[in-house]
């Protein structure tokens, strides 16, 4: 069997705030449980996962990590032309460099990235490569060569879903700590070589490129959410919770105070 | 002067409720930016639900029969439709269903979409404009589609109000066939082997409409504070809603996120603890009436959008709050 794992490299100060990391950028937390859901089926049944990511020269240690969880290879498409990509072109991009990795049985991705928030690119990748998608992924209850069967939940109800293979599945949660990587695996994964692919080794059709090719463009950013004058409420703690009590009741006298 | 658009809005209603209020607000919206509004409803017959749309702003209504609700089938139908009447804009729920109708077209049709939009706007070159929170800072982007025939988004609950037409708008519904040989293939893929409908989580969704949320943000950092928060709550009768940060730390369970990826709400006091105020939550609650700020940091963004600012040791607040009530 043969799973391909999405993974976006996202900066680590989204995921972790006040805690000591070394790493700038870490696995999007949503493609960290699908990946680690990639491993469950390995330590069980004889397969290969292969991890794709698209991103910049800096993300090269998010790769590192993904073989040194478990992952066997890991290709990273790299080219300054992907810069600015919107869901559109990034699905574009992940289906040609899955195509070039070839046969699969299944893909795996995480339901969106903290970053982008768009929750877009596995259901549109899917469709590019015109294979079922299966989102809202809980669990991967069984798997043959053949299919898996999936437990899919959404708020009001869950179902048991038997997919025939190759297919792509969105998990629908995340997961914000990898099991803890031993030192050797860490060293003999950055031994391992990455493959690097731009624009050029991806067999693209005529006129494709990056951001020329977006559908599409931020025209302007707007501080829109409206920026009040605040009143600072001052005084020590008990005052300034009552002033607050006041507020939620009511009940505050604002030409009274201060 | 408001600029109106004579090219065709569609507006994907939800295919288990045509008339749901996600639906309305959508329409409502739609009919402020265009003349002509089709609604699409891609399910089973339900002529009441279809008349309804009419009276919040669709002109008309493309409906097809399908009795199954398997999201593939609708999505392929929904190709066949845009095929055939290459309409200029979609709008589509942010709902599960809706989130993959969205992807799989703009996929389908290289077309331009912006996921979980706060607004749409035309502007002076009559484009559409559609606004969205920017990735992790406290600014809106305004994006355009280029390069793309069809302009497509998402739209979450509540971001739009619903308002009933006082006029009443010729009933137009036209019955859309597809060609039933393309979508049989792919159905045989997918087995459904069980199915199970649970009552705890069955649409309880009143904290939404609560007019009192506390907010609990990555500063409350610990469950004993949560339990603090919750007990302060109960005795106000406040309801309790996260940040993402928040879900991500454990601290509040997922379906009570606000902002970009969780839901919307307009509270009439909103009470942020330990949030820190990134864009992606401020969206979900820029119609709260009243933002009540605190935070140990001073340079907190919340600030910047609170009626009242608190800077000090939260959980020295909270304990002083809850001998108050």
């Amino acid at each position: 069997m043969k799973i391909i794992v999405c993974v976006k490299a996202v900066r680590q100060e989204l995921v972790f705030i006040n805690k000591v990391q070394q790493s700038t950028y870490v696995i999007n937390p949503y493609d960290l449980l699908a990946l680690q859901n990639a491993i469950n089926i390995k330590n069980t049944e004889a397969c290969t996962i292969d991890c794709i990511s698209m991103g910049p020269d800096s993300i090269r240690e998010v790769l590192v990590k993904c073989l040194a969880l478990g992952s066997d290879n890991a290709y990273w498409l790299n080219d300054k032309a992907f810069a600015g990509a919107d869901t559109i072109v990034t699905t574009y991009v992940l289906s040609k460099g899955i195509s070039k990795i070839g046969e699969y049985d299944l893909i795996i991705c995480g339901e969106q990235t903290v970053d982008g928030e768009t929750g877009q690119v596995g259901i549109g990748l899917a469709e590019r490569l015109n294979i079922p998608c299966i989102t809202n992924v809980e669990e991967i209850i069984d798997f043959t060569d053949k299919y898996i069967i999936v437990c899919v939940k959404y708020e009001d109800h869950e179902e048991v879903l038997k997919i025939q293979l190759p297919a792509l599945v969105v998990f629908k949660n995340f997961k914000l700590i990898s099991n803890t990587v031993s030192l050797l695996h860490l060293k003999k994964a950055q031994r391992k070589e990455i493959v690097r692919w731009s624009s050029n080794d991806l067999c693209f059709e005529k006129n494709w490129c990056g951001l020329a090719q977006a559908k599409t463009r931020v025209v302007n950013v707007t501080p829109e959410l409206i920026v009040k004058e605040g009143r600072l409420i001052s005084g020590n703690a008990k005052k300034k919770a009552v002033v607050i009590s006041q507020l939620i009741q009511g009940r505050f006298d604002a030409d009274n105070y201060g | 002067m408001r600029i109106i658009m004579d090219n065709d809005i569609w507006v994907i209603c939800d295919n288990l409720k045509y008339d749901s209020d996600h639906s309305l607000q959508l329409i409502t919206k739609a009919a402020q930016l265009s003349l002509k509004i089709t609604a699409i409803c891609i399910g089973k017959l339900n002529s009441e639900a279809m008349e309804r749309l009419f009276s919040y702003g669709a002109t008309k209504v493309l409906y097809s029969e399908c009795e199954n609700d398997n999201i593939r089938v609708i999505a392929s139908i929904l190709k066949q439709m845009i095929i055939s009447y290459n309409p200029g804009m979609i709008m589509f729920l942010s709902s599960s269903a809706g989130k993959y109708l969205a992807s799989v077209s703009s996929t389908y049709f290289e077309s331009g979409l912006t996921a979980d939009c706060i607004d749409i706007a035309i502007d002076i070159d009559n484009e559409y404009v559609f606004s969205r929170a920017a990735l992790n800072s406290s600014v809106i982007a305004k994006i355009k589609c280029q390069n793309s025939h069809i302009r497509m988004c998402t739209v979450k609950r509540n971001v739009f109000s619903i308002i009933l037409l006082n006029m009443q708008r010729k009933v137009d519904i036209e019955r859309f066939e597809y060609a039933k040989s393309s979508i049989s293939d792919k159905k045989q893929v997918i087995e459904k082997l069980n199915f199970l409908t649970y009552n705890k989580y069955v649409n309880n969704d009143n904290w939404m409409a609560a007019k009192i949320v506390f907010a609990i943000g990555r500063g409350v950092s610990n469950k004993s504070n949560v339990d603090l928060i919750k007990r302060i709550a109960l005795k106000c009768g406040a309801e309790i809603v996260g940040t993402r940060a928040a879900v991500e730390e454990n601290l509040i369970k997922k379906s009570r996120q606000v902002g970009q990826s969780g839901v919307n709400i307009c509270p009439n006091i909103y009470v942020g603890l330990g949030v820190s105020g990134a864009s992606q939550h401020m969206v979900g609650i820029k119609n709260a009436k009243m933002i009540i700020a605190i935070n140990s940091d001073e340079n907190a963004p919340i600030f910047q959008y609170a009626d009242y600012m608190v800077v000090d040791d939260l959980k020295t607040i909270l304990t002083e709050l809850n001998t108050l009530f």
